[in-house]
């Protein structure tokens, strides 16, 4: 039995030392690193912007921010991404002014999806962060919420065994040797060239809607910077639900005393979407249009 | 709790140290820490259906030993009936109720009738059909004076709620198993070593092979008419590669646990995609499963004698109740019509196929296990035929195909490949482990040993999946 303790220590031991020379190294070189939002976001320093949009997928397919700063003689950025909850739009839009980066105006993506997002769990996209564990915004947000951010931070490489689908070895190589895929272009914009997909119809089933701390935190972190926060609401195709699943955004957002730009129900037809959910680019030069129309600059427009 | 969470190797640690210090002198202690340990385990999943394995285990005791101390064969007989149907009906109403209720409302609505028959909607228990059919061998083989039964029920619960294949097999009989329990084998370090080396093979096969090709396999599955037929037939490899290190691995696990407390479990697999027969499948493919088909229900009903008509009702009952065992779905009853009805073309053709080149006995034998995973993973028959005609249809271009299956996962090309190659290498180091001489050659060699175990350990780490601990596939049966 003392050999076989023996053994198995051992080996625990030189997989310690083996994981707490493994995590160093790929932090340091996904840190560095400019693909995913986090990386492009956490290694842009001192920039100012007229205008940013925040939020989730649906803020940041197919809305063409260069459109925007031609038509409207701005300079924008789109700091929203996938599967976005209001916990990684809180972190995002931190990290952004943590590194000494201005907007003077920032549009928040605010819908039902965002609204009922959960916070704590290890669920959606906040594995983007993995790599700024130890920095103190992410720290502070993350700390202490639950055993797994505890085992994340505390025990050597299990960050990156974990999520290995987005911090493994393929996206180690790819990271140095500066191969890994970009999908947004220099304003932060995703072009999805995807058809149609899916059904037809969306529905919107009845939760709970809430406006977490963490979008409460970016309304206070906006307000404290003297930053104009307004709100929107995507676009969708074949809206349904009960009414008062619909209307839950705008009874939200009201009581926060913000401005809401509702678009949910603007855009009909199949062809301007790639999904119930999300524009295609057809939908989304309709909908670039509107936002500088009707929201970014309709003095200019006039 | 499942074996490729973090919580299960806690639970082991914690288990592993209280079986093997020396609180009694004797050992007493071992098998209460295992009965508890074993109880832990499976009501961490739900601890309502303790309950029902604690009574099937009861049931099995006290019937075994009434049945050995019977005292005419009438009794004998009725204890053994009773302690058939006591498990079966139990099996029957967790697991089958449901599903022939909605057959019969199908069927009733097919014919135009109106039926009222209501459906329980209750939770399958995990790892049911494992343990009642345990507990069915045990008595029958009391009643054939194979084995005597115990009258420790403390050792027999132990017995029954082994924890490492309590779940998913493999199905462990008490002439193998129960003197094992009994003994309280001191520790062996050889064991240990080897359990742990099972352990990491398990691992691989389980978190590498079989959960990276999940998503795969469910994307192409529930969406085959997006795809072309060459991505149809990827999908029916990928998910015979997943469904066998899922599996398998389990297997490997639950074995290499056991002998961390110098328990030896049933071998359950060796190398099923090797065999260039279905007859030869079945004796390679979860084999403490047809084995028990083999010995309860085979040779039961006759088996190979009383002429040729007997032989072909005996096969297709068996491998129709085979079927049944894996779910209540016409699926797998259709299933296991198809493994059943070619093991009788087989043994029809026997002169005929053997003569064939061995390449071309493996080929015919792995296109019927595939379509016959084709059924095992369908929602319904027509969802199978319907995979199987696409698969015979020129689809869209292949780097639309790739790009449609590896979006929506958020995974790359380049980890579609490993994924399939993982799962080739794990048949491939099969095969030459299974070579004669090679154990000798590798033990003889520590520092070729040391490396493959640690870069299995490594590719674990680097390329298992983690982040959703996927419930083993047999769970649900």
């Amino acid at each position: 039995m003392g050999r076989f303790l023996r053994n198995i220590a051992i080996s625990l031991g030189l997989l310690l030392v083996l994981a707490s020379v493994l995590d160093a190294v790929m932090t340091r070189v996904f840190r560095n690193g400019h693909t995913t939002k986090a990386q492009w976001i956490h290694n842009m320093h001192g920039q100012h912007y007229d205008l940013a949009i925040i939020g989730s997928s649906r803020a940041w397919w197919n809305i063409d921010m260069s459109t925007m700063d031609t038509a409207c003689g701005l300079r924008t950025v789109n700091l929203a991404n996938n599967h976005y909850s209001g916990r990684e739009v809180y972190l995002n839009l931190a990290m952004f002014l943590a590194n000494g980066n201005t907007a003077d105006r920032i549009l928040l993506q605010i819908d039902h999806y965002i609204l009922t997002a959960e916070t704590d769990g290890f669920t959606s996209t906040i594995y983007e962060f993995l790599p700024y564990l130890h920095d103190s915004v992410v720290e502070a947000r993350l700390a202490g919420r639950s055993m797994e951010w505890d085992a994340m931070r505390y025990i050597p490489l299990w960050r990156y065994v974990k999520c290995n689908f987005m911090w493994g070895p393929e996206q180690f190589i790819t990271t140095v040797t500066r191969h890994r895929p970009t999908l947004f272009d220099s304003t932060g914009t995703y072009f999805s060239h995807s058809n149609f997909h899916g059904s037809d119809q969306l529905y919107m089933k009845a939760t709970n809607h809430r406006l977490d701390e963490d979008l409460a935190n970016v309304i206070a972190m906006c307000r404290e910077r003297g930053i104009r926060l307004e709100c929107f609401t995507t676009p969708y195709l074949n809206l349904r639900g009960a009414p008062e699943v619909i209307a839950a955004p705008a009874r939200i957002v009201a009581g926060t005393g913000l401005t809401l730009h509702d678009f949910s129900d603007r855009i009909p037809g199949k062809e301007n979407y790639n999904d119930t959910q999300h524009l295609s680019i057809a939908g989304g030069k309709v909908f670039t249009r509107m936002l500088i129309d009707e929201v970014i600059c309709p003095e200019q427009v006039q | 709790m499942i074996f490729n969470e973090p919580v299960f190797v806690a639970f082991l640690v914690i288990v592993f140290a209280l079986y093997w210090l020396p609180f009694t002198r004797n050992g007493a202690h071992k098998h209460p820490v295992l009965l508890a340990a074993s109880y832990v385990f499976y009501g961490w999943w739900d601890w309502r259906y303790l309950g029902l394995i604690i009574f099937c285990s009861l049931v099995a005791f006290y019937c075994g030993l009434a049945i050995h101390r019977a005292a005419n064969e009438r009794q004998r007989k009725g204890y053994l009936l009773f302690s058939i149907v006591v498990p079966l009906a139990v099996l029957v109403v967790f697991k089958y109720y449901d599903f022939f209720v909605y057959s019969l409302l199908e069927l009733g609505q097919d014919l135009g009738l109106t039926l009222h028959l209501h459906t329980l909607q209750v939770l399958l228990p995990v790892g049911i059909s494992f343990y009642t059919f345990q507990a069915l061998s045990y008595t029958t083989d009391i009643y054939r004076r194979e084995i005597k039964p115990t009258d420790q029920l403390v050792t027999f619960l132990a017995f029954k709620a082994f924890f490492p294949q309590l779940v998913a097999g493999p199905i462990e009989r008490a002439p193998h198993f129960l003197p094992q329990i009994e003994a309280r084998r001191p520790f062996s370090y050889a064991n240990a070593v080897h359990g742990c080396r099972l352990m990491l093979t398990g691992a691989f096969k389980k978190m590498v092979v079989a959960d990276r090709l999940a998503p795969l396999v469910d994307d192409i599955f529930s969406q085959q008419e997006t795809f072309g037929g060459l991505f149809n037939l990827v999908g029916v490899v990928f998910f015979a590669l997943q469904i066998y290190c899922d599996f398998s691995g389990y297997s490997d696990i639950a074995r290499g646990v056991a002998k961390l407390f110098n328990l030896d479990l049933v071998v359950n697999f060796d190398r099923p995609y090797a065999a260039r027969s279905l007859r030869e499948f079945w004796s390679r493919w979860h084999i403490s499963l047809s084995t028990w088909f083999r010995d309860y229900v085979y040779i039961p009903l006759g088996g190979n004698r009383n002429g040729w008509a007997r032989h072909v009702r005996n096969l297709l009952i068996t491998f129709l109740l085979s079927g049944l065992w894996h779910g209540a779905n016409w699926t797998f009853v259709f299933w296991g019509a198809l493994h059943g009805g070619f093991l009788i073309v087989e043994r029809l053709a026997k002169g005929g196929l053997g003569r064939l080149p061995g390449a071309m006995q493996w080929a015919i034998t792995m296109v019927v296990v595939l379509v016959g995973w084709v059924f095992f993973r369908a929602d319904n028959i027509g969802h199978a035929w319907a995979y199987l005609g696409r698969m015979m249809e020129h689809g869209p271009d292949l780097i639309h195909q790739l790009h449609r299956l590896t979006r929506p996962n958020e995974i790359s090309p380049l980890s579609v490949l490993l994924s399939g190659l993982f799962g080739f290498a794990v048949l491939v180091a099969e095969r030459l482990t299974a070579r004669p001489g090679f154990s000798a050659w590798f033990e003889q060699r520590p520092v070729v040993r040391r490396l493959s175990y640690a870069s299995l350990v490594a590719l674990v780490l680097l390329f298992g999946v983690f982040a959703d601990q996927s419930a083993f596939i047999y769970f649900q049966f």
